[in-house]
């Protein structure tokens, strides 16, 4: 950006939000120019934090009015690079928006801004109403709860109740030209009890990438939070054995999540080894977790009943190992306990997380195996059905020493492969980073992708919100 | 530039997941810089990023703005609580030795600069007079370890032995030593800063030199230990000096391990009541640095009629006073509302007093306190143990 174009943003910039919550030092824009993965880093020209919907709006005039580009970010772990601004422009971090807005305990629904964190969010909770709970996901405490379900995020309670996405009921948005707009119930009655029974245009921002809008209010839905749980871990030796064990315990609707992880990153990750993986003979190709919960003690130990008659059927010919996993009192809060520290701790890590069906499991993991040994990473990731089985997350993960040139090499090319290997397989992904997008866009449906194109243009007639992404317009 | 080892292994570990913003569990606020600033960079995260940067080049020691989100942090380690990456007990190591690596390369802070000439014209970081050292000690009849041999040294540390404000945290240790039968004495005008704030600040010239002549010291009274009521200094004695690879021919202890071992020896006793509810705040450099969270606690709760009573963020999650690592001298304000932000919270207990043990959070919250008028005493927990014999 030219540097008298700069100055002069700038003043403005500090007429909106204030000389405080404006940066352009160059410690600042270093910071926000890349995140844990492996995509490279782009540099923004500000990095600006506004406080209200009306510093919001302000910005998004003003950057309409100079055509500069915008990325919404918050904590900025999504691990998809989405947002590293593509075309430099403003970074907008919707940090210093962390207000519970409403609780509505009757309901069950409460409205938060975009700051409001997983960790604020399960502290509220705790205090104000703790027999309600919010389908955590395994990621770090200090990460938006906005940004999970607008991204298309999941978390514990994922099996029953599908992807936090699922389960938003509306939203307050600054349209790129400025205009704020209700979705959802909101925008009719004075209460957000869900998307329906109207046009759903929630779509035009959920799944966007900040490409459409900056959402400033998001209304979730909350859950009685179960007063029992109970882990199991498991333990399998093939393919077939895990994924068709998942699938028949999945729609039974007696656990709130399973999920499978291989035994080879966890041996790995949690035991933070280093060089070249042993496989050991007859040791485990995957651990998994199973959850039930419950709201009484009878129908706890009707659900374990259940859940281990399945198993049982299920070991006969295979081998399902299982044992009781560590004391958890709370759905889905304490898996965090378990993940966090596995996958970061190297300083970086991407994945090829992809929603797809369960039935294409088995093929599509096979395939990425042979990734996995190729490019001489561990075999890692996590699988788990969503929506009682009706599609499930397929998700390699890899860890990285962002600081070793070749490992960043095998990394890239992993997740190129990764790609073709998941689409291929019917598998999608979310959140998925610039590359993916433009592969899928050109590999889509071209109406659907015109008419990706078609929103954009009409939301964002500048195409100043997170260039580069879905709806970009064709090079 | 030469870039540190401690950089070069450390800084990229770092995925920025932002666990090291969070007390873990409570999910309250850990960072007080970040807090204040909110920019990334003021963050953990982002200054293990900006030792990133400048390994890659993209950063430079010479921005002003480098130099202030990496002098900003006090060196709490509230980050390494919450980390849960592979430089999860580096980071304040790297913040160091970047700040070493901008010692070495010229680029300074003016108040830091300031803080070590005192240190080479005074033995002081305080800009004191050398000969008021051991002004506090005045009419306590104590050993003067240079001419006599004491079996315990008391190392006042700069900030007791210059602030008449707080004189009565050391006052009262001695004054609980001597009724213990402790042999104690003191270097006095003699004694010398520890030098380890100009090893946070990172000038490691300074602080060897200091560490050289207080080992030179202390080993040559032939005292059997050394007691220090500044945690700042503890854990400076414990964990810096190791690092010059001298002998230490003394244990150090800090002055709440020391009484909390005499009272249960039986050599305190506290007879009177002292009917006060308080809360007490760990200081970070004997808490986090050196985990003693236990002994004053200790202390507190053997103390007739006193109810203590904890804050929220307490032990291993205490949110730092603000003082520490040269930041309340190059930052005065935001040092003071980080101060301020724990006097809210220990009023919100309904304590009636906010206890702790080091001269520098004292000082700070009786500062912040002037600042901003808050209404709670402040105490060494020596002056509350005192009340009690």
């Amino acid at each position: 950006m030219e540097l008298k174009v700069k100055e002069r943003v700038l003043a403005k910039l500090e007429k909106i939000v204030g000389a405080e919550h404006v940066s352009t030092a160059l410690p600042d824009l270093y910071s926000y120019s890349q995140d844990m993965t492996e995509n490279e880093s782009r540099w923004p020209d500000f990095v600006v934090m506004p406080r209200s919907v009306e510093e919001v709006q302000g910005v998004l005039r003003l950057a309409n009015r100079e055509k500069i580009p915008v990325v919404p970010i918050v904590g900025g772990a999504n691990i998809g690079g989405l947002t590293i601004p593509l075309e430099g422009g403003i970074s907008l971090d919707l940090r210093l928006m962390d207000r519970v807005i409403e609780l509505n305990e009757e309901d069950m629904y409460i409205i938060v801004e975009p700051g409001v964190t997983f960790g604020h969010l399960a502290r509220y909770l705790d205090k104000n109403c703790p027999h309600l709970t919010y389908s955590f996901p395994a990621a770090p405490p200090h990460t938006s709860v906005m940004c999970n379900a607008l991204l298309m995020g999941m978390g514990g309670m994922m099996l029953p109740l599908g992807g936090n996405f699922d389960n938003i009921n509306g939203l307050e948005v600054v349209l790129p030209t400025g205009e704020v707009v209700k979705i959802g119930s909101c925008s009719v009655s004075p209460y957000w009890f869900s998307r329906a029974p109207l046009p759903d245009i929630g779509g035009l921002f959920v799944g966007w990438q900040g490409a459409t809008g900056v959402v400033t209010k998001i209304a979730v839905q909350l859950w009685p939070k179960p007063k029992y749980a109970e882990l199991t871990s498991f333990l399998t030796y093939d393919i077939g054995t895990t994924f068709r064990f998942m699938r028949r315990i999945a729609p039974t609707g007696i656990v709130t999540g399973v999920s499978a992880y291989p035994y080879e990153g966890i041996k790995v990750y949690i035991g933070r080894l280093e060089g070249p993986v042993e496989r050991l003979p007859g040791e485990p190709l995957f651990t998994g977790l199973i959850v039930i919960s419950a709201y009484s003690e009878a129908e706890l130990k009707a659900k374990a009943a259940a859940r281990d008659e399945i198993i049982q059927e299920e070991s006969k010919d295979t081998q399902i190992t299982t044992m009781p996993g560590p004391e958890m009192v709370l759905v889905g809060d304490n898996i965090q306990h378990l993940i966090r520290g596995t996958i970061e701790y190297k300083g970086a890590v991407t994945w090829m997380g992809t929603f797809g069906p369960t039935s294409r499991w088995a093929e599509a993991t096979e395939k990425v195996f042979e990734l996995f040994d190729k490019y001489r990473f561990p075999r890692y990731g996590a699988w788990s059905p969503l929506r009682s089985g009706h599609f499930g997350m397929w998700r390699p993960i890899v860890a990285f020493n962002k600081d070793n040139a070749d490992e960043v090499e095998r990394v890239r090319k992993f997740m190129q492969e990764a790609l073709v290997v998941a689409l291929d397989s019917g598998f999608v992904p979310y959140k998925a980073p610039y590359w993916a997008v433009k592969a899928m866009m050109e590999r889509g449906d071209p109406n659907w992708v015109e008419l990706l194109r078609r929103v954009k243009k009409m939301l964002d007639p500048n195409n100043i919100m997170n260039p580069g992404r879905y709806g970009a317009p064709e090079e | 530039m030469k870039v540190l080892d401690e950089v070069r292994n450390w800084a990229a570990k770092c995925a920025r997941c932002g666990t090291c913003k969070y007390f873990f569990g409570l999910y309250l606020p850990s960072c007080p810089p970040g807090e204040q600033f909110h920019l990334e960079g003021y963050y953990p995260s982002g200054r293990l990023w900006i030792g990133r940067g400048l390994q890659e080049g993209a950063l430079s020691l010479e921005d002003e703005d480098v130099l202030e989100r990496i002098y900003t942090c006090t060196a709490c380690r509230a980050c390494e609580v919450n980390c849960v990456n592979l430089c999860k007990e580096h980071i304040v190591e790297v913040i160091e030795a970047i700040r070493q690596m901008g010692v070495s390369e010229g680029c300074l802070i003016p108040a830091h600069t300031f803080m070590i000439d005192s240190l080479r014209k005074n033995d002081n970081v305080l800009d004191k007079p050398k000969a008021e050292r051991g002004a506090w000690a005045e009419g306590l009849g104590l050993k003067d370890i240079t001419t006599e041999k004491a079996d315990v040294i008391y190392h006042a540390g700069c900030m007791l032995s210059f602030d008449p404000e707080i004189w009565g945290a050391a006052r009262d240790a001695i004054a609980l030593l001597q009724q213990a039968g402790v042999d104690v004495g003191i270097a006095g005008k003699e004694e010398a800063c520890c030098g380890g704030r100009a090893y946070e600040m990172g000038y490691l010239g300074e602080f060897t030199k200091y560490a050289e002549h207080n080992l030179e010291t202390y080993n040559g009274a032939g005292a059997s230990k050394l007691i220090v009521s500044c945690s700042d200094g503890y854990s400076h004695f414990k964990l810096l000096y190791p690092k010059i690879n001298a002998k230490m021919n003394f244990e150090v202890l800090h002055i709440v391990e020391y009484l909390d071992q005499l009272i249960k020896e039986g050599k305190i006793k506290f007879t009177k009541e002292v009917p006060m509810k308080v809360t007490y705040h760990d200081p970070c450099h004997l808490g986090r640095h050196n985990s003693i969270y236990d002994p004053p606690r200790d202390i507190l709760h053997s103390i007739p009629g006193l109810e203590l009573v904890e804050m929220e963020r307490s032990r291993e999650y205490s949110w730092c006073c603000g003082a520490g690592a040269g930041v309340k001298e190059a930052y005065p304000d935001f040092s003071l509302r980080t101060a301020n932000e724990r006097i809210k919270e220990a009023k919100a207990t309904g304590a009636a007093a906010l206890v702790t043990s080091c001269s520098w959070c004292e000082r700070n919250f009786k500062d912040a306190i002037k600042e901003y008028g808050e209404k709670i005493e402040v105490y060494d927990i020596a002056e509350i143990a005192r009340k009690a014999i």
